[in-house]
Protein backbone atom coordinates (compact mmCIF):
# COMPACT_ATOMS: atom_id res chain seq x y z
CA UNK A 1 0.00 0.00 0.00
CA UNK A 2 2.75 2.21 0.97
CA UNK A 3 5.00 1.43 -1.61
CA UNK A 4 2.32 1.63 -3.78
CA UNK A 5 1.49 5.19 -3.33
CA UNK A 6 5.32 6.24 -3.44
CA UNK A 7 5.49 4.98 -6.64
CA UNK A 8 2.21 6.71 -7.84
CA UNK A 9 2.94 9.50 -5.87
CA UNK A 10 6.01 9.68 -8.49
CA UNK A 11 4.62 9.38 -11.49
CA UNK A 12 2.43 12.51 -10.47
CA UNK A 13 5.25 14.56 -9.30
CA UNK A 14 6.71 13.96 -12.67
CA UNK A 15 3.15 15.48 -14.52
CA UNK A 16 3.00 18.60 -12.41
CA UNK A 17 6.66 19.44 -13.46
CA UNK A 18 6.34 18.48 -16.89
CA UNK A 19 4.41 21.73 -18.32
CA UNK A 20 7.39 23.88 -17.23
CA UNK A 21 10.18 21.70 -18.10
CA UNK A 22 8.24 21.31 -21.79
CA UNK A 23 8.83 24.65 -22.21
CA UNK A 24 12.01 25.05 -21.10
CA UNK A 25 13.21 22.43 -24.01
CA UNK A 26 11.19 24.25 -26.57
CA UNK A 27 11.68 27.85 -25.72
CA UNK A 28 15.36 27.59 -24.75
CA UNK A 29 16.70 24.14 -25.69
CA UNK A 30 15.80 24.11 -29.00
CA UNK A 31 16.67 27.53 -29.55
CA UNK A 32 20.05 26.87 -28.48
CA UNK A 33 20.63 23.80 -30.56
CA UNK A 34 19.13 25.72 -33.43
CA UNK A 35 21.74 28.66 -32.82
CA UNK A 36 24.32 26.32 -32.68
CA UNK A 37 23.66 25.17 -35.78
CA UNK A 38 22.77 28.04 -37.64
CA UNK A 39 26.55 29.20 -36.29
CA UNK A 40 28.15 26.34 -38.83
CA UNK A 41 25.70 27.68 -41.90
CA UNK A 42 26.29 30.43 -44.37
CA UNK A 43 22.75 32.50 -43.76
CA UNK A 44 22.59 35.85 -44.95
CA UNK A 45 19.72 38.01 -46.15
CA UNK A 46 20.29 36.26 -50.05
CA UNK A 47 20.44 32.79 -48.45
CA UNK A 48 17.68 33.40 -46.07
CA UNK A 49 15.45 31.65 -47.83
CA UNK A 50 17.21 28.51 -49.25
CA UNK A 51 15.64 25.60 -48.09
CA UNK A 52 18.90 24.15 -47.19
CA UNK A 53 21.86 26.33 -46.04
CA UNK A 54 25.53 25.71 -46.95
CA UNK A 55 27.48 24.01 -44.01
CA UNK A 56 30.34 25.89 -44.00
CA UNK A 57 32.04 24.74 -40.67
CA UNK A 58 33.82 27.12 -38.78
CA UNK A 59 33.67 29.92 -41.20
CA UNK A 60 31.76 31.76 -38.93
CA UNK A 61 33.56 31.79 -36.06
CA UNK A 62 36.98 33.00 -37.81
CA UNK A 63 35.13 35.58 -39.73
CA UNK A 64 33.70 37.31 -36.40
CA UNK A 65 37.10 36.79 -34.44
CA UNK A 66 39.01 38.16 -38.05
CA UNK A 67 37.29 40.95 -37.94
CA UNK A 68 38.90 44.28 -36.30
CA UNK A 69 35.47 45.26 -34.44
CA UNK A 70 36.05 41.77 -32.46
CA UNK A 71 39.25 42.63 -30.53
CA UNK A 72 37.75 46.12 -29.60
CA UNK A 73 34.65 44.27 -28.50
CA UNK A 74 36.48 42.00 -26.56
CA UNK A 75 38.71 44.65 -25.43
CA UNK A 76 35.30 47.17 -24.07
CA UNK A 77 33.66 44.18 -22.72
CA UNK A 78 36.43 42.80 -20.43
CA UNK A 79 37.39 47.00 -19.29
CA UNK A 80 33.38 47.50 -18.91
CA UNK A 81 33.07 44.50 -16.83
CA UNK A 82 35.85 44.15 -14.73
CA UNK A 83 35.51 48.09 -14.28
CA UNK A 84 32.18 48.05 -13.37
CA UNK A 85 32.28 45.01 -10.68
CA UNK A 86 35.42 46.95 -8.89
CA UNK A 87 33.04 50.02 -8.39
CA UNK A 88 29.74 48.45 -7.77
CA UNK A 89 31.37 45.58 -5.03
CA UNK A 90 33.81 48.69 -3.64
CA UNK A 91 30.47 51.10 -2.81
CA UNK A 92 27.58 47.93 -2.74
CA UNK A 93 30.11 46.58 0.26
CA UNK A 94 30.83 50.29 1.67
CA UNK A 95 26.65 50.62 1.51
CA UNK A 96 26.34 47.29 3.06
CA UNK A 97 28.43 47.75 6.36
CA UNK A 98 26.81 51.21 6.39
CA UNK A 99 23.25 50.12 6.38
CA UNK A 100 24.70 47.19 9.05
CA UNK A 101 25.07 49.49 11.76
CA UNK A 102 22.70 50.28 14.16
CA UNK A 103 20.56 53.30 13.71
CA UNK A 104 17.20 54.61 12.60
CA UNK A 105 15.98 53.92 9.27
CA UNK A 106 18.99 51.65 8.18
CA UNK A 107 17.01 49.27 6.93
CA UNK A 108 14.18 50.78 4.93
CA UNK A 109 17.20 52.91 3.95
CA UNK A 110 18.59 49.68 2.16
CA UNK A 111 15.29 48.68 0.71
CA UNK A 112 14.70 51.73 -1.21
CA UNK A 113 17.97 51.64 -2.74
CA UNK A 114 16.14 48.12 -4.83
CA UNK A 115 14.11 50.10 -6.58
CA UNK A 116 16.92 50.66 -9.38
CA UNK A 117 16.93 47.27 -9.78
CA UNK A 118 13.31 47.30 -10.61
CA UNK A 119 12.76 50.25 -12.93
CA UNK A 120 12.77 49.36 -17.03
CA UNK A 121 16.35 49.98 -18.07
CA UNK A 122 15.62 51.93 -21.16
CA UNK A 123 14.46 54.52 -18.59
CA UNK A 124 18.01 54.53 -16.93
CA UNK A 125 19.48 54.62 -20.21
CA UNK A 126 17.42 57.68 -20.79
CA UNK A 127 18.50 59.38 -17.79
CA UNK A 128 21.72 59.12 -17.99
CA UNK A 129 21.91 60.01 -22.10
CA UNK A 130 20.18 63.18 -20.16
CA UNK A 131 22.62 63.53 -17.07
CA UNK A 132 26.00 63.05 -19.65
CA UNK A 133 24.69 64.96 -22.24
CA UNK A 134 26.84 67.85 -23.73
CA UNK A 135 24.13 70.12 -24.21
CA UNK A 136 23.37 71.57 -20.82
CA UNK A 137 23.69 68.15 -19.00
CA UNK A 138 24.08 68.50 -15.33
CA UNK A 139 27.31 66.43 -14.62
CA UNK A 140 28.93 68.90 -17.40
CA UNK A 141 27.36 71.75 -15.70
CA UNK A 142 28.44 70.49 -12.32
CA UNK A 143 31.92 70.50 -13.38
CA UNK A 144 32.42 73.57 -15.21
CA UNK A 145 31.08 74.77 -11.82
CA UNK A 146 33.66 73.24 -9.09
CA UNK A 147 36.23 74.11 -12.35
CA UNK A 148 37.00 70.90 -13.54
CA UNK A 149 35.88 71.49 -17.10
CA UNK A 150 36.26 74.54 -18.90
CA UNK A 151 33.11 73.89 -21.51
CA UNK A 152 31.43 71.17 -21.15
CA UNK A 153 32.18 67.27 -23.18
CA UNK A 154 29.82 65.42 -24.94
CA UNK A 155 30.54 61.86 -22.82
CA UNK A 156 28.64 59.96 -25.14
CA UNK A 157 29.53 61.33 -27.78
CA UNK A 158 33.31 60.88 -27.31
CA UNK A 159 34.87 58.04 -28.17
CA UNK A 160 37.40 58.33 -25.34
CA UNK A 161 34.58 58.65 -23.12
CA UNK A 162 31.73 57.17 -23.66
CA UNK A 163 32.35 53.37 -22.33
CA UNK A 164 33.16 55.43 -18.93
CA UNK A 165 29.54 57.61 -19.52
CA UNK A 166 27.88 53.79 -20.11
CA UNK A 167 29.82 52.35 -16.99
CA UNK A 168 28.41 55.19 -14.58
CA UNK A 169 24.95 53.83 -15.82
CA UNK A 170 25.89 50.49 -15.24
CA UNK A 171 27.59 50.89 -11.81
CA UNK A 172 24.66 52.82 -10.11
CA UNK A 173 22.10 50.03 -11.41
CA UNK A 174 24.87 47.56 -9.84
CA UNK A 175 25.48 49.53 -6.71
CA UNK A 176 22.02 48.20 -4.82
CA UNK A 177 22.58 44.20 -5.93
CA UNK A 178 26.05 44.02 -4.17
CA UNK A 179 24.91 45.42 -1.06
CA UNK A 180 21.98 43.23 -1.18
CA UNK A 181 23.74 40.37 -1.69
CA UNK A 182 26.38 40.96 0.78
CA UNK A 183 24.86 42.51 3.72
CA UNK A 184 22.98 39.15 4.76
CA UNK A 185 26.51 38.02 5.33
CA UNK A 186 27.66 40.67 7.40
CA UNK A 187 24.80 40.27 9.36
CA UNK A 188 25.20 36.64 10.36
CA UNK A 189 28.83 37.58 11.61
CA UNK A 190 28.62 36.73 14.90
CA UNK A 191 29.05 40.21 17.55
CA UNK A 192 31.01 37.69 19.63
CA UNK A 193 33.97 37.51 17.85
CA UNK A 194 33.97 41.91 17.37
CA UNK A 195 33.43 42.13 21.05
CA UNK A 196 36.26 39.73 21.73
CA UNK A 197 38.75 41.05 19.16
CA UNK A 198 38.43 44.19 20.87
CA UNK A 199 38.97 42.87 23.50
CA UNK A 200 41.96 42.27 22.68
CA UNK A 201 42.78 45.63 21.27
CA UNK A 202 41.86 45.56 17.43
CA UNK A 203 40.67 48.91 16.17
CA UNK A 204 37.64 48.99 13.36
CA UNK A 205 40.26 48.40 10.54
CA UNK A 206 41.94 45.05 12.08
CA UNK A 207 38.40 44.08 12.83
CA UNK A 208 37.59 44.40 9.06
CA UNK A 209 40.54 42.69 7.62
CA UNK A 210 40.60 39.85 9.97
CA UNK A 211 36.96 38.79 10.94
CA UNK A 212 34.89 40.93 8.40
CA UNK A 213 36.65 40.00 4.92
CA UNK A 214 37.41 36.27 6.03
CA UNK A 215 34.14 35.23 7.54
CA UNK A 216 32.33 37.47 4.16
CA UNK A 217 34.78 35.55 1.49
CA UNK A 218 32.31 32.65 0.08
CA UNK A 219 29.50 35.77 -0.01
CA UNK A 220 32.35 37.65 -1.56
CA UNK A 221 33.37 35.32 -4.63
CA UNK A 222 29.43 34.85 -5.38
CA UNK A 223 28.69 37.64 -6.02
CA UNK A 224 31.86 38.67 -7.76
CA UNK A 225 31.16 36.01 -10.64
CA UNK A 226 27.74 36.33 -10.46
CA UNK A 227 28.41 40.29 -11.17
CA UNK A 228 30.69 39.48 -13.90
CA UNK A 229 27.58 37.18 -15.75
CA UNK A 230 24.86 39.55 -15.06
CA UNK A 231 27.09 42.65 -16.15
CA UNK A 232 28.93 40.49 -19.24
CA UNK A 233 25.60 40.16 -20.80
CA UNK A 234 24.41 43.54 -20.32
CA UNK A 235 22.47 44.67 -24.00
CA UNK A 236 19.07 46.74 -23.65
CA UNK A 237 20.49 49.75 -21.28
CA UNK A 238 24.16 50.08 -23.45
CA UNK A 239 22.23 49.86 -26.63
CA UNK A 240 19.45 52.51 -25.81
CA UNK A 241 22.71 54.44 -24.88
CA UNK A 242 24.77 54.41 -27.59
CA UNK A 243 23.93 51.65 -29.73
CA UNK A 244 27.08 50.58 -29.43
CA UNK A 245 29.26 53.53 -30.61
CA UNK A 246 30.75 55.87 -31.19
CA UNK A 247 32.80 53.98 -33.51
CA UNK A 248 32.42 51.07 -31.85
CA UNK A 249 33.88 52.68 -28.55
CA UNK A 250 31.09 51.20 -26.51
CA UNK A 251 30.19 48.29 -28.56
CA UNK A 252 30.85 45.08 -26.45
CA UNK A 253 29.80 41.84 -27.18
CA UNK A 254 26.26 41.10 -26.97
CA UNK A 255 25.77 43.91 -28.62
CA UNK A 256 28.08 43.36 -31.59
CA UNK A 257 26.33 39.82 -31.70
CA UNK A 258 22.56 41.49 -31.93
CA UNK A 259 24.14 43.97 -34.60
CA UNK A 260 25.67 41.26 -36.62
CA UNK A 261 21.99 39.72 -37.11
CA UNK A 262 19.84 42.71 -36.84
CA UNK A 263 21.95 45.11 -38.40
CA UNK A 264 23.93 43.58 -40.73
CA UNK A 265 21.61 40.50 -41.77
CA UNK A 266 24.85 38.32 -41.50
CA UNK A 267 22.71 35.97 -39.40
CA UNK A 268 25.25 33.00 -39.46
CA UNK A 269 28.38 35.20 -37.67
CA UNK A 270 25.70 36.65 -35.25
CA UNK A 271 24.35 33.55 -34.48
CA UNK A 272 28.37 32.26 -33.90
CA UNK A 273 29.10 35.62 -32.26
CA UNK A 274 26.25 34.24 -29.79
CA UNK A 275 28.14 30.84 -29.72
CA UNK A 276 31.02 32.85 -28.46
CA UNK A 277 29.40 34.78 -25.79
CA UNK A 278 27.59 31.86 -24.82
CA UNK A 279 31.48 30.11 -24.39
CA UNK A 280 32.71 32.31 -22.01
CA UNK A 281 29.28 32.73 -19.94
CA UNK A 282 29.28 28.87 -19.58
CA UNK A 283 32.83 28.65 -18.53
CA UNK A 284 32.14 31.68 -15.78
CA UNK A 285 28.60 29.93 -15.05
CA UNK A 286 30.63 26.81 -14.00
CA UNK A 287 32.99 28.95 -11.52
CA UNK A 288 29.98 29.59 -10.02
CA UNK A 289 28.14 26.61 -9.70
CA UNK A 290 31.63 25.01 -8.31
CA UNK A 291 31.13 28.06 -5.74
CA UNK A 292 27.41 27.38 -5.12
CA UNK A 293 27.70 23.61 -4.57
CA UNK A 294 30.56 23.75 -2.25
CA UNK A 295 28.91 26.53 -0.12
CA UNK A 296 25.82 24.14 -0.52
CA UNK A 297 23.44 27.18 -1.52
CA UNK A 298 21.84 24.36 -3.12
CA UNK A 299 20.89 22.27 0.03
CA UNK B 1 27.49 59.31 22.87
CA UNK B 2 25.30 56.45 21.40
CA UNK B 3 23.01 59.06 20.82
CA UNK B 4 24.92 61.42 19.06
CA UNK B 5 26.85 58.54 17.02
CA UNK B 6 23.14 57.00 15.98
CA UNK B 7 22.27 60.92 14.62
CA UNK B 8 25.40 61.02 12.87
CA UNK B 9 25.23 57.82 10.82
CA UNK B 10 21.63 58.52 9.64
CA UNK B 11 22.16 61.90 8.23
CA UNK B 12 25.34 60.47 6.62
CA UNK B 13 22.83 57.74 5.10
CA UNK B 14 19.99 60.07 4.37
CA UNK B 15 22.98 62.30 2.10
CA UNK B 16 24.35 58.95 0.29
CA UNK B 17 20.20 57.56 -0.33
CA UNK B 18 19.39 61.16 -1.54
CA UNK B 19 22.98 61.59 -3.72
CA UNK B 20 21.68 57.77 -5.00
CA UNK B 21 17.96 59.11 -5.63
CA UNK B 22 18.99 62.34 -7.20
CA UNK B 23 18.80 60.70 -10.89
CA UNK B 24 15.17 59.68 -10.38
CA UNK B 25 14.44 63.46 -9.02
CA UNK B 26 15.97 64.99 -12.11
CA UNK B 27 13.94 63.02 -13.93
CA UNK B 28 10.30 64.37 -12.22
CA UNK B 29 12.04 67.73 -12.16
CA UNK B 30 12.98 68.37 -15.95
CA UNK B 31 9.61 66.73 -17.06
CA UNK B 32 7.71 69.28 -15.09
CA UNK B 33 9.51 72.44 -16.19
CA UNK B 34 8.76 74.80 -18.76
CA UNK B 35 11.13 74.65 -21.84
CA UNK B 36 13.07 77.51 -21.33
CA UNK B 37 14.24 76.15 -17.80
CA UNK B 38 15.20 72.49 -18.70
CA UNK B 39 18.74 73.30 -21.01
CA UNK B 40 20.23 76.49 -18.95
CA UNK B 41 23.75 77.26 -17.23
CA UNK B 42 23.45 77.30 -14.04
CA UNK B 43 20.93 74.25 -14.07
CA UNK B 44 17.66 74.98 -12.39
CA UNK B 45 17.01 72.77 -9.30
CA UNK B 46 13.66 73.78 -8.22
CA UNK B 47 11.13 75.14 -10.61
CA UNK B 48 8.83 78.17 -9.84
CA UNK B 49 6.82 77.45 -13.01
CA UNK B 50 6.31 73.41 -12.61
CA UNK B 51 3.78 72.81 -15.30
CA UNK B 52 2.38 69.72 -17.10
CA UNK B 53 2.50 70.75 -20.72
CA UNK B 54 5.19 67.58 -21.53
CA UNK B 55 2.60 64.85 -20.27
CA UNK B 56 -0.08 66.75 -22.48
CA UNK B 57 1.99 66.52 -25.48
CA UNK B 58 3.04 63.07 -24.79
CA UNK B 59 -0.73 62.00 -24.60
CA UNK B 60 -1.98 63.68 -27.09
CA UNK B 61 0.59 64.25 -29.75
CA UNK B 62 2.13 61.04 -29.55
CA UNK B 63 0.47 57.55 -28.32
CA UNK B 64 1.64 57.11 -24.83
CA UNK B 65 -1.81 55.66 -23.61
CA UNK B 66 -1.36 52.39 -26.69
CA UNK B 67 2.12 52.15 -25.85
CA UNK B 68 1.15 51.55 -21.72
CA UNK B 69 -1.81 49.27 -23.05
CA UNK B 70 0.42 47.31 -25.30
CA UNK B 71 3.12 46.45 -22.05
CA UNK B 72 0.36 45.46 -20.30
CA UNK B 73 -1.58 43.42 -23.05
CA UNK B 74 1.98 42.00 -23.11
CA UNK B 75 3.08 41.86 -18.85
CA UNK B 76 -0.68 40.24 -17.89
CA UNK B 77 -0.84 37.08 -19.83
CA UNK B 78 3.09 37.01 -19.30
CA UNK B 79 2.59 36.79 -15.60
CA UNK B 80 -0.60 34.38 -15.51
CA UNK B 81 1.45 31.81 -17.62
CA UNK B 82 4.47 31.50 -15.97
CA UNK B 83 3.01 31.53 -12.49
CA UNK B 84 0.84 28.71 -13.58
CA UNK B 85 3.82 26.76 -14.90
CA UNK B 86 5.94 27.83 -12.01
CA UNK B 87 3.33 27.02 -9.33
CA UNK B 88 2.52 23.60 -10.81
CA UNK B 89 6.61 22.56 -10.95
CA UNK B 90 7.30 24.12 -7.17
CA UNK B 91 4.67 22.11 -6.16
CA UNK B 92 5.64 19.00 -7.78
CA UNK B 93 9.10 19.36 -6.62
CA UNK B 94 8.49 20.12 -3.19
CA UNK B 95 5.97 17.59 -2.83
CA UNK B 96 7.13 14.74 -4.36
CA UNK B 97 10.27 12.40 -4.80
CA UNK B 98 11.75 13.15 -7.62
CA UNK B 99 14.85 11.88 -9.27
CA UNK B 100 17.08 14.32 -11.35
CA UNK B 101 16.29 17.12 -9.04
CA UNK B 102 19.59 18.78 -8.71
CA UNK B 103 19.85 18.30 -12.47
CA UNK B 104 16.39 20.00 -12.87
CA UNK B 105 17.43 23.06 -10.24
CA UNK B 106 20.67 22.87 -12.72
CA UNK B 107 18.96 23.86 -15.65
CA UNK B 108 16.76 26.38 -13.74
CA UNK B 109 19.91 28.20 -12.22
CA UNK B 110 22.08 27.98 -15.52
CA UNK B 111 19.10 29.08 -17.99
CA UNK B 112 18.19 32.15 -15.25
CA UNK B 113 21.75 33.23 -15.90
CA UNK B 114 22.22 33.17 -19.89
CA UNK B 115 21.37 36.06 -21.80
CA UNK B 116 18.59 37.40 -23.38
CA UNK B 117 20.48 38.20 -26.20
CA UNK B 118 21.70 34.34 -26.98
CA UNK B 119 18.00 33.57 -27.40
CA UNK B 120 16.78 36.38 -29.54
CA UNK B 121 18.07 35.09 -33.07
CA UNK B 122 17.19 31.30 -32.94
CA UNK B 123 13.37 32.45 -31.71
CA UNK B 124 13.47 35.23 -34.67
CA UNK B 125 13.99 33.03 -37.25
CA UNK B 126 11.39 30.21 -35.56
CA UNK B 127 8.69 32.97 -34.99
CA UNK B 128 9.09 33.93 -38.77
CA UNK B 129 8.88 30.43 -39.77
CA UNK B 130 5.49 29.43 -37.71
CA UNK B 131 4.21 33.60 -38.28
CA UNK B 132 4.09 34.10 -35.10
CA UNK B 133 6.68 37.35 -35.53
CA UNK B 134 5.01 40.98 -34.87
CA UNK B 135 2.53 39.02 -33.19
CA UNK B 136 2.04 39.83 -28.85
CA UNK B 137 2.46 36.21 -28.70
CA UNK B 138 5.57 35.94 -29.53
CA UNK B 139 6.75 38.40 -26.90
CA UNK B 140 4.77 36.73 -24.60
CA UNK B 141 6.18 33.24 -25.50
CA UNK B 142 9.72 34.38 -25.17
CA UNK B 143 9.07 36.58 -22.08
CA UNK B 144 7.43 33.26 -19.67
CA UNK B 145 11.05 31.82 -21.09
CA UNK B 146 12.69 34.56 -19.32
CA UNK B 147 10.97 34.60 -16.16
CA UNK B 148 10.09 31.23 -15.41
CA UNK B 149 13.20 29.38 -14.12
CA UNK B 150 14.04 32.03 -12.12
CA UNK B 151 9.77 32.18 -10.60
CA UNK B 152 10.17 28.22 -10.02
CA UNK B 153 13.36 28.73 -7.85
CA UNK B 154 11.25 31.35 -5.64
CA UNK B 155 8.57 29.15 -5.04
CA UNK B 156 9.70 25.90 -4.11
CA UNK B 157 10.97 26.91 -1.09
CA UNK B 158 7.49 28.39 -0.16
CA UNK B 159 5.98 24.85 -1.47
CA UNK B 160 8.71 23.02 0.20
CA UNK B 161 7.71 24.69 4.04
CA UNK B 162 4.04 23.31 4.34
CA UNK B 163 4.23 19.95 5.82
CA UNK B 164 2.65 16.89 3.84
CA UNK B 165 0.50 15.91 7.15
CA UNK B 166 -1.57 19.20 6.42
CA UNK B 167 -2.14 18.13 2.63
CA UNK B 168 -2.59 14.21 4.19
CA UNK B 169 -5.22 15.38 6.94
CA UNK B 170 -7.07 17.49 4.13
CA UNK B 171 -7.59 14.18 2.25
CA UNK B 172 -8.50 12.35 5.17
CA UNK B 173 -11.25 14.91 6.17
CA UNK B 174 -12.59 14.46 2.67
CA UNK B 175 -11.23 17.07 0.54
CA UNK B 176 -10.57 16.32 -2.86
CA UNK B 177 -7.10 16.79 -4.26
CA UNK B 178 -7.95 19.69 -6.21
CA UNK B 179 -9.69 20.78 -2.57
CA UNK B 180 -7.07 20.56 -0.82
CA UNK B 181 -4.70 22.01 -3.02
CA UNK B 182 -6.75 25.29 -3.56
CA UNK B 183 -8.00 25.37 0.00
CA UNK B 184 -4.74 24.21 1.87
CA UNK B 185 -1.52 24.57 -0.55
CA UNK B 186 -2.62 27.35 -2.57
CA UNK B 187 -3.57 29.81 0.38
CA UNK B 188 -0.05 28.86 2.50
CA UNK B 189 2.25 29.52 -0.27
CA UNK B 190 0.45 32.84 -1.12
CA UNK B 191 3.43 35.24 0.14
CA UNK B 192 5.51 33.66 -2.41
CA UNK B 193 2.70 33.65 -5.06
CA UNK B 194 2.35 37.45 -4.84
CA UNK B 195 6.07 38.13 -5.01
CA UNK B 196 6.70 35.82 -7.94
CA UNK B 197 4.45 37.38 -9.60
CA UNK B 198 5.19 41.31 -9.30
CA UNK B 199 8.61 40.33 -10.11
CA UNK B 200 7.37 38.80 -13.53
CA UNK B 201 5.36 41.67 -14.06
CA UNK B 202 7.95 44.25 -13.31
CA UNK B 203 10.58 42.30 -15.38
CA UNK B 204 8.23 42.19 -18.33
CA UNK B 205 7.29 45.51 -17.74
CA UNK B 206 11.24 46.47 -18.49
CA UNK B 207 11.67 44.02 -21.09
CA UNK B 208 13.47 45.38 -24.13
CA UNK B 209 15.33 42.99 -26.34
CA UNK B 210 12.54 40.60 -27.47
CA UNK B 211 9.95 43.63 -27.77
CA UNK B 212 12.73 45.64 -30.22
CA UNK B 213 13.21 42.50 -32.56
CA UNK B 214 9.62 40.93 -32.62
CA UNK B 215 7.30 43.89 -32.46
CA UNK B 216 8.11 45.90 -35.96
CA UNK B 217 4.85 47.92 -35.84
CA UNK B 218 4.65 50.40 -33.36
CA UNK B 219 0.85 50.17 -32.59
CA UNK B 220 1.90 46.98 -31.00
CA UNK B 221 5.45 48.29 -29.21
CA UNK B 222 5.78 48.36 -25.45
CA UNK B 223 6.56 51.57 -23.72
CA UNK B 224 10.26 50.81 -23.41
CA UNK B 225 10.49 50.55 -27.04
CA UNK B 226 7.69 53.54 -27.26
CA UNK B 227 10.21 55.45 -25.16
CA UNK B 228 13.23 53.88 -26.82
CA UNK B 229 11.78 55.04 -30.61
CA UNK B 230 11.20 59.01 -29.31
CA UNK B 231 15.56 59.42 -27.96
CA UNK B 232 16.41 60.36 -31.24
CA UNK B 233 13.05 61.86 -32.06
CA UNK B 234 12.70 64.33 -29.64
CA UNK B 235 16.52 65.40 -29.88
CA UNK B 236 17.45 67.94 -26.62
CA UNK B 237 13.47 68.26 -25.72
CA UNK B 238 14.30 66.70 -22.82
CA UNK B 239 11.54 67.67 -20.58
CA UNK B 240 9.09 64.88 -22.92
CA UNK B 241 11.93 62.66 -22.55
CA UNK B 242 11.38 62.70 -19.01
CA UNK B 243 7.90 62.34 -18.79
CA UNK B 244 7.79 59.29 -20.82
CA UNK B 245 10.23 58.11 -18.52
CA UNK B 246 7.99 58.95 -15.21
CA UNK B 247 4.74 57.48 -17.17
CA UNK B 248 6.91 54.14 -17.94
CA UNK B 249 7.83 54.23 -14.30
CA UNK B 250 4.88 55.25 -12.93
CA UNK B 251 3.34 51.10 -11.97
CA UNK B 252 6.64 50.54 -11.22
CA UNK B 253 7.36 52.92 -8.36
CA UNK B 254 3.90 52.23 -7.12
CA UNK B 255 3.85 48.58 -6.89
CA UNK B 256 7.87 48.92 -5.38
CA UNK B 257 6.46 51.31 -2.73
CA UNK B 258 2.91 48.97 -1.73
CA UNK B 259 4.71 45.58 -2.10
CA UNK B 260 8.49 46.73 -0.83
CA UNK B 261 8.36 43.63 1.59
CA UNK B 262 7.80 41.28 -0.77
CA UNK B 263 10.08 42.21 -3.47
CA UNK B 264 12.88 42.37 -1.24
CA UNK B 265 12.51 38.45 0.22
CA UNK B 266 11.88 37.46 -3.34
CA UNK B 267 14.99 39.12 -4.94
CA UNK B 268 16.88 37.32 -1.99
CA UNK B 269 15.41 34.17 -2.07
CA UNK B 270 15.03 33.90 -5.73
CA UNK B 271 18.88 32.94 -5.76
CA UNK B 272 19.65 36.69 -6.94
CA UNK B 273 18.48 37.91 -10.14
CA UNK B 274 19.83 41.17 -11.88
Amino acid sequence: MNLKLIQKGGVVGYLWILPAFLYIILMMGYPIIFNIILSFQDVTTTTLLNPVKEFIGLKNYFDVIKDPVFHKVIENSFVFTVGCIFFQFTIGLALALLFNLNFPLAGSMRGVLLITLMVPTVVVSIIFRWLLSGDFGLINELLIQVGLLDKGIAWLAEPKMALGGVMLANIWIGIPFNTMILAPGIASISPTLYEAAAIDGAGQVKKFIYITLPLLRPTILIVLVLGFIYTFRIFGLIYAMTGGGPINSTNLLPIQAYKLSFSFFNFGQGAAAIGILLSILLLIIFVYLMLVSREEVME
Amino acid sequence: MRGVKQIVLLVVSLLIVLIFMFPFYWMLITSIKPISEVVTSPPIFITRNPTLDAYYTVFTKWSMGRYLLNSFIIAFPTTVITITLGVMAAYGLARFQIKGLRIFLLVLLVSMLLPDVSLVLPLFMIFSKIGLLGKFHSVILADVMLQLPFVILILRPYFSRIPKTLEDAARIDGCSFLGALLRIIIPLALPGIITASILTFLFTWGEFTFALTFLSRSEMQPITIGIYNTIGQYGIRYNLLMANSMIAIMPVVLIFIFFQRYIRGGLMVGGLKE
